[in-house]
Order: structure tokens, then sequence, then C-alpha cells
């Protein structure tokens, strides 16, 4: 388990705060990432859980252990930790097997020549690196060094391992296998595991609870799930997925249905909000979420329907990226790659209303579970 | 080979085959110009090596073959005696420079030592001093007759007679030199330091390492090859080293193998024997070679180390705690003994008509005479002009060669390049005295030919440290062409640029900064150099640097002040300006 409560940390000769007050708890055997664009304090959050910072103020707990808190720093070598770095830090004078093996040689328990070995090729061959124990670590593959480190990070059994963007270094094949093979490595192990990084398809397959971080601050916190369909702002919202997103003014309320009217450069649009009238707001909806109708067959009619024409296809194979323009509104709409259309067809445009968030411009969230989300600072 | 590739090599990546004549003809005069520079000297070198030229030339009517120079320097004791003088004395001044710099560099690049960016800054200013003025200076501030210092301690101790110190012993010389090695040894150092990866230590933490065994097992052996280079760098740097041993060696009566060589051309009495110098210089090469194909074994050592680096971490400084006091003590120590010392004395002695202790007397007597006298003085001037002519000439003439060269090595694949790569880096090993004895040796022999007389000129000189700078101008020019991504070149010629045109218009621009910056490093190193203007020097080349030590020989202490004083503010001040500018290129050759 690791806890981490009001975590500060300012950089000197900084003015303002890498981490301002930042606090969140990681269940054991957890799989918990910190997801936030560069800058957002998620490294230096880790590198203090490491000991490889030293924060201002606030508490951190490692399991049972409390590693920081105003009377206590307990310098990183004697916390209870594995850590792979961003590129991966193995050492280039030492063996494969002697990488692997320096956490144990250099541990308080001395282990006699035999458990010594065996831990060593238990690890290596948890990371399938066997048989490699005698190279150079200089002579392993990119996608070899990042293992190789998985495994010097796991071989003294530590209670928590720390993942500062392992595979960010990685070519984009390899760090699609990486993933799943990263995750099924943690869900062997089962420990408990803090994952840094900025890439949202990583955090989003890989967490069971996310935490996006801007400003030094946690913004949302919650599962892949609610992170990805109710973002909390505006932020979370254009930082996860990509979103159509577009002002608009709250033209009236609907007391029958609870719903919200828009009006916006594409239209007037209905969606589940708060809000008074004449309150300014941000409107997003994510691509894939937009329907697209053949104008002529098209019979659909009810809330949010509006009449558009195509800009521009594009094919990725997977789907179709249509850009489409609604009155004064270029909007996207991503569609099965069935779906074809030619630049200037007349469709309309469906932007059912519960797929739509409405975020005040202050800052606030919409409905939904998002608002369940812990939010620090 | 194909007709249209007449430079040879298979066209590939990496190679540029248009305007091949011109192209051929511009790698073929670049090769000429470097054996003549390069190849010349050195055959010359080696058939003195089996002259004895009967007190006179080793080409002259009196000149017979013999074996006799190799005996005499290969079979007698002295030859040995000398070398365990010049052992002894490189590997003191290496130890001394090294444990002081590793300690400096540590402070600087690692802790919280209070001011140590300022402390950085001096020590690489004091690169500028040049050993000339350095060796001087502590003459004035060491010797046992009127060194201030001796003084100081007679007159506290109630001593009578020469004394206490003596700075004219090995001692003496070893801590000279030593001093002079670190501001090298130290920038060496700190981009070894700053070339670690800190994540490597960074993971050793992580792992468990507590701070002593992230130092024995990861830090340290991380550095091994870039102290290894840096040591065998300047262990080349010492056994060479001439103007020291000069200064302070020879009135102790402590002769290396480089003073051994001067005294063989240049002795106080008698004759010159050419033979026996060139056969001292060969074995002094040799000393030399063995150490810098050893060294490029290293280089080559310490990149296949190189791993991927992400995102640089500024390392965590330690805390001193207790020791920032004595740390920072330590380091302004250091800046008092190489740099404020040696001006302060200069100074004093600039403004004394005769050379005396400070003391209300000599307030009294305190003048700037010396400084009128240097600015009325046609020596000074002619001095300072042939200075400013030495080092643009060499500057300029060994940048245009050192670009052409490393263009060469890099974007083409002319069979010479091998030849090429050879003939750049041979001056390297070649110690300044060696260099300096051939030029003489090869105008000798070919003055009476020439169109124009160099001997005697000038413009030997120049050849001389021309030949002597090549090394250091390809190198950095090589570097720099090889930061141009081909592509530039490519879309170039893409666009219908001939190859003059991508030369002048692509190529050139890209290369100025590192082009301007080694004028201004080479021109630095040029004034500087006192070992080959003293071999090569005559009455109408006078240069600042033969000019102080013909001062300081004839004991005309204020007059070597104040040229001294003027020497080291223009040199240092170049030396800050060029670090300056050479931090955004990360490049350390001084």
């Amino acid at each position: 388990m690791i806890e981490v409560i009001d975590l500060v940390k300012t950089y000197t000769g900084s003015t303002t705060p890498a981490v301002a007050g930042v606090s969140f708890t990681v269940q054991q055997g957890g799989f918990y990432t910190l997801l936030g664009p560069s800058g957002c304090g998620k490294t230096t959050t880790l590198r203090c859980i490491a000991g490889l910072e030293r924060p201002d103020s606030g508490t951190i707990k490692l399991g049972q252990t409390v590693v920081v808190s105003d009377r206590v720093f307990i310098p990183t070598f004697r916390r209870d930790i594995g850590m792979v770095f961003q590129n991966y830090a193995v050492w280039p004078h030492m063996t494969v097997f002697e990488n692997v093996a320096f956490p144990l040689r250099v541990g308080g328990r001395k282990l006699s020549g035999a458990e010594l070995d065996r831990k060593v090729l238990d690890a290596l061959e948890l990371v399938g690196l066997n048989g490699l124990e005698q190279r150079m670590a200089t002579q392993l593959s990119g996608g070899q060094q990042q293992r190789l480190s998985v495994a010097r990070a796991l071989v003294r059994e530590p209670d928590v391992l720390l993942l500062d963007e392992p595979l960010s270094n990685l070519d984009a094949k390899l760090r699609e296998r990486m993933r799943s093979e990263l995750l099924l490595i943690q869900r062997r192990v089962g420990i408990t595991t803090l994952f840094v990084t900025h890439d949202q398809i990583e955090a989003l397959s890989m967490s069971d609870r996310i935490a996006v971080m801007d400003h030094g601050r946690i913004v949302q916190e919650g599962t892949p799930r609610e992170i990805y369909h109710a973002p909390a702002n505006e932020f979370v919202a254009g930082f996860i997925g990509s979103s159509n997103m577009f002002p608009g003014r709250i033209a009236a309320r609907d007391a029958a249905t609870g719903q919200v009217v828009i009006e916006t450069a594409a239209g007037q649009l209905r969606a589940d909000g708060e809000g008074a009238t004449g309150d300014s707001v941000i409107v997003a909806i994510r691509p894939e979420d937009v329907v697209l109708h053949r104008a002529a067959t098209a019979s659909a009619a009810g809330a949010n329907v509006l009449e558009g024409a195509v800009e521009i296809g594009l094919f990725t194979g997977t789907s179709v990226e249509y850009h489409v323009r609604v009155a004064g509104q270029l909007l996207q709409a991503r569609v099965s790659s069935r779906i074809d259309f030619a630049r200037g067809d007349a469709i309309r445009v469906e932007l059912p209303p519960e797929s739509i968030r409405v975020f005040s411009l202050s800052g606030g969230a919409g409905p939904g579970p998002a608002a369940a989300g812990r939010t620090a600072g | 080979m194909t007709p249209a590739a007449p430079s040879g090599g298979s066209p590939g990546r990496g190679v540029r085959r248009p305007s091949l004549t011109a192209r051929s003809v511009a790698i073929f005069i670049v090769v000429a110009v470097l054996v003549y520079l390069v190849l010349g000297p050195l055959l010359m070198l080696v058939f003195s090596t089996f002259r004895d030229s009967g007190g006179g030339l080793p080409f002259g009517p009196d000149a017979t073959w013999t074996l006799d120079n190799y005996a005499e320097v290969f079979l007698s004791a002295t030859t040995y005696r000398l070398l365990g003088t010049t052992l002894v004395f490189s590997m003191g001044a290496l130890a001394l420079s090294f444990s002081v710099s590793i300690l400096l560099t540590w402070l600087t690049e690692r802790t919280n030592m209070p001011f140590r960016n300022v402390v950085f800054v001096l020590i690489v200013a004091s690169i500028g001093i040049p050993n000339v003025i350095l060796g001087i200076a502590w003459d004035m501030v060491l010797n046992p007759v009127n060194g201030l210092f001796n003084v100081f301690l007679r007159d506290l101790l109630g001593l009578t007679g020469n004394g206490p110190i003596s700075l004219f012993s090995l001692p003496g010389l070893i801590f000279v030199q030593g001093i002079s090695l670190v501001p090298i040894t130290f920038l060496l150092l700190s981009a070894a330091f700053r070339a670690i990866d800190v994540s490597m230590e960074d993971a050793a933490s992580a792992a468990g390492a507590p701070f002593r065994t992230v130092m024995r097992r990861i830090t340290l052996p991380l550095l091994t090859p870039a102290l290894l280079s840096a040591f065998v760098y300047q262990f080349v740097t010492v056994i060479e080293s001439f103007d020291i041993p000069l200064i302070i060696g020879l009135r102790g009566g402590i002769t290396v193998l480089s003073t051994q060589i001067y005294i063989s051309v240049r002795p106080a009495a008698g004759l010159p024997d050419y033979g026996l110098a060139s056969a001292y210089s060969l074995f002094l090469l040799i000393l030399a070679f063995g150490p810098l194909l050893f060294y490029n074994r290293i280089i080559g050592r310490s990149e296949r180390y190189s791993t991927i680096t992400g995102r640089g971490y500024q390392p965590r400084r330690i805390d001193l705690g207790a020791w920032k006091l004595p740390s920072m003590l330590f380091a302004i120590g250091f800046l008092t003994i190489s740099f404020i010392v040696p001006a302060l004395v200069l100074f004093w002695a600039s403004t004394q008509p005769f050379y005396a202790m400070p003391s209300p007397e000599a307030f009294s007597r305190i003048t700037f005479k010396a400084y009128g006298d240097l600015a009325t003085n046609p020596l000074v001037r002619q001095a300072l002009v042939n200075t400013v002519i030495l080092g643009l000439s060499v500057g300029a003439f060994t940048m245009i060669i050192g670009t052409l060269v490393a263009w060469i090595l890099v974007r083409t694949r002319s069979r010479l390049r091998v030849v090429l790569d050879l003939l750049a880096f041979l001056p390297h090993a070649m110690p300044g005295v060696i260099i300096g004895i051939s030029i003489l040796l090869l105008y000798l022999l070919l003055d009476p030919i020439l169109p124009l007389p160099l001997y005697g000129t000038l413009w030997i000189i120049v050849i001389a440290l021309s030949t002597q700078y090549i090394s250091l101008s390809s190198r950095l020019m090589t570097a720099a062409i090889a930061q141009i991504k081909l592509e530039l070149e490519e879309a170039a010629d893409a666009s219908g640029a001939s190859w003059f045109m991508v030369i002048r218009r692509i190529v050139l621009p890209l290369i100025r900064p590192a082009f301007v910056n080694g004028f201004l490093l080479v021109f630095l190193q040029a004034i500087k150099n006192l070992t080959l203007a003293l071999i090569l020097i005559a009455p109408s080349s006078v240069v600042v640097s033969t000019l102080i030590y013909n001062l300081w020989d004839r004991t005309n202490t204020a007059a070597t002040g104040a040229l001294g004083i003027m020497v080291l503010l223009i040199t240092v001040v170049m030396s800050v300006f060029l670090r300056l500018a050479n931090n955004r290129s990360g490049t350390v050759v001084a």
C-alpha cells in the first residue's frame, strides 16, 4: 500500500510548486497511474515517494512504514521499493546477471550464493531474459534493457514498484507489447504499483485507478472508465481521448426533462447539465459519440439532430474520421470504416444528449460519477 | 573504380559525388599540404638521427652516416636517468593535479559548496595563464634568494642565507607543473561528471545501496574511462611540457627529456648537436606515442558505455553540512595559488624599480614607469605586432586546413582518408620541442632553395605552430561537421546547387560558430606558446612569450611583471570568453 497525504514540493529557484498538495492511496496489489502532461508534477511525486527528492511537506507511507513526515525522512536506499527508470538506467559496466544481482548484494541481508543465483535467475525468467545472464547490459536491445530493469526492480521482492514512464523510449510496436507484458508480470507478482505516464492509452489500458494531474494537483481520480466517460472538467476532457469542444450559452432549462438547452455555433443542443440560464459553458462530445446519417435516407429526428456537410474524410482502416461542418462549427466524427461519404455530401449529425458533457467556464464539472472522484487542492 | 568516381569507393549513403574534378583536386591539395607540414619535418628528424653532423648541420659537408646517436641515447645510463627524472616529474605533477582536480570537480559538480559557480569560472579562467608566466611568477615568490615568501619566512624565523624553501628542486618543479595542469584536468573531469546519467546512481539508491556503495560500485566505474583518458591526455601534455622545466627545472639542475633536447640544440656553450637532439626526440616521441594509442582504445571503450539517455535531472547536490567552510577554503586556497598569487606578484614586481619585499619603503617606491617604458619600447611594439600576426595567421591557416581535412574525413570516401587521418593525428603526439627541432632542421636545409627565406623569420614559427595545432583544429571541425545532417547537404543538391555552392551556402554558414570558436582557441594557444618560438627565434621574430622570457632571464623584473600582467589580462579574458561560447557546444579542448 502507498499512502500520500498533502505532498508539497517546490524546487529551489522556482516560484510555483511542482507538487502542490497531492493526496492519494494505492491499495495493496493495485496498479495506480499518475497521468498528466509534462511538468504536471507526476514524476516529482514519484521521486518523492522513492526518496530521490525531498518534499517540503506532507506524509508518505509505504506499507506500514512512514517514510516521509514532518519528523521522518528515510533515505532512498532504506525504502522497500523497486524502481524502473524512463531510460532504464541499466549499468553499462555490469553484465545482465550483475545488474539484477546488485540489489541483493547491497541489501542488508546477505544471501548464500545459491540463493542469490536462484533469485536472479527467477527474476530474469519472469521477464523472459533467461539465457542472457552473461551478456553485457549494453549489448541488449532497448526492449531487453527495459525488461532487465524490471527484473532488477523486482528481484528483492519489494513492497512497491515505481515505474517512471518505462515505456516511452520504446518504439510503437514494442510499446504495445510491453504494456500487456508489464501488466501480466504485475498481476502475477501482485505487487503494489505506481505508474507515471503522459500516455493516456497506457494509463487507460493498464490501470486499476488513474489520477489525472495538472499544475501539481490531482484534478480527477477514478477508474479508467470514469475518467474517460465522465471527465470532471474541460482539462481532463481535452487531455484524455479527443473531444469536440466548443463554447455555448445556456438558453433555457427544460423543467420536464431537467436538461439544459444550449445555444452554440452548431445550433441548439440539449444536454444533461447544471448551470443557470445565461451561463457561458463549454460543450464537449467525443468523436466516436457523434452519429452521422445520410440526409436523403435519414429518418432520425429528435433531440440534437442537425444538418451538416462533409468537409473531408480520413480513412484509417479501423474507422473513418469525418470532419463535418454544422452551421458555424466544424465537428469531428469517428464512425465505422464501412460508412462511406464523399466530400460535400449533405448529412444529418446527431449529438446524443447523454454523450454531451457541459462544463461551466469557471472549470466546474458536469453531472455524473465524475464528481465522485477525489480531487485535491 | 569507375571513371565517374575517380576518388574511389562505392557510392552509397554518406557519399557525395558531384563536381568530382574540383573535389578531387581539393582533396589532393589538402593531403599535399599535410604531407609537407607533418611528414617533412618527421622525415628530417629521422634522417638527422643517422647523421654525425660534426658540429655543423646534419646535411652539411662534414656530416657522415652513423649510429652513434642511437648508441648515445639508447645505451647510455644518462638517458635512463633522464627518463627516470621525466617519469617522476610527470607522475608527481599528474598525481598532484588529479587529486586536486577530482576534489574540485566533485565539489563544484555534486555538492552544495557555496560560490561553486564562481569557483568554476575562476578555475576555467586560469586556463588562460601561459605556463611561462606561471613559472616566472612562482620564481618571484619562491626562489631561494629573493623569492618573497622565502624572504618572509627568513624574517619570521630569523634565518640567514638562502631558502628555506627551494623552488629549484624536483618537488618545486612538480608543484608548479601540477598547478598548471589543474584547469584542463578539471574541465575534462567536469565534462565526465556531467556525462554520467544521474539515473544510474538513482537506480542504485533505489536498489538499496547506501551513498558509499553507489560511489564505489556505480559512479567510480562509470567515471573510469573518462578518468583514464584524461590521465593519458595529460600525461602526454606533461612529458612534452617545456616552459616550466626550462624556467624552474634547469635552474636547479633538473633536466627532463624536453629540456635535454633543447640544451642539445641551444647549448649554453659549444656547438649544437643536431644528431643527438634528433635521437632524443625520437625517444620522447615513442614515450608520447605509446600512451596515445592506449588513449584511442579507451575512447573506443567509453563509447561502448553509452546507453540510452533520458531527460536529464539536475543531480541532487550533496549537503556538505559542516564541511562547507573547509571545502570553500580549499577551493579558495587553490585559486590563490594558481591565480591570485601569480597575478599579484607580477603586479608587485611591475611597480618596483628593483625587486623587493613589500615594506613601507617599497610602497613609497611604487611606480608605473614600467608600463610607460613598455609603451615606448620599440622591441615591445615589434613583439606585440609579431604576436598578433602570428596568432592571426596560425589561427586562419590551421582552421582552414583543419576544416578541409574534417570535411574530407566526414563526408567523402576518398582512399586518401586513412593517410589524412593519420597525418592530422600525428602532431598531437609530437611534443612541441620535437616539432621545433625538426622544423628548424628542415628549413636550414630548404632555405637555400626556397624562393623566399623562411629561416630566421616569423613565418617559420607560423609554420611550426600550424603543424602543432592542425590536430586540434581538425578534431574540432570533425565534430562540428559530423553534427550537420547529411540531408541538409542533400537537400541543397536536390535543389540544384553545385558542390561549390553546397559548401559555400550550406556547410560554411552552419559551421561558422565552430570555426570562429576554433580560431580563437588556436589563436590563444599560439600566443601562449613559448616552446616553438624560443627554438625558432631570430632577432627579427621576437614575440611576446619569448620577450617575457628574455626580460626575466635578464632579471628585468619590472618589465617582466608589466608585460606579464598585460598578457595575463588578454589571455585570461579570452579564455573566459571562449569558455562561455563553448558551454553551448560542450567542447572540452583547450
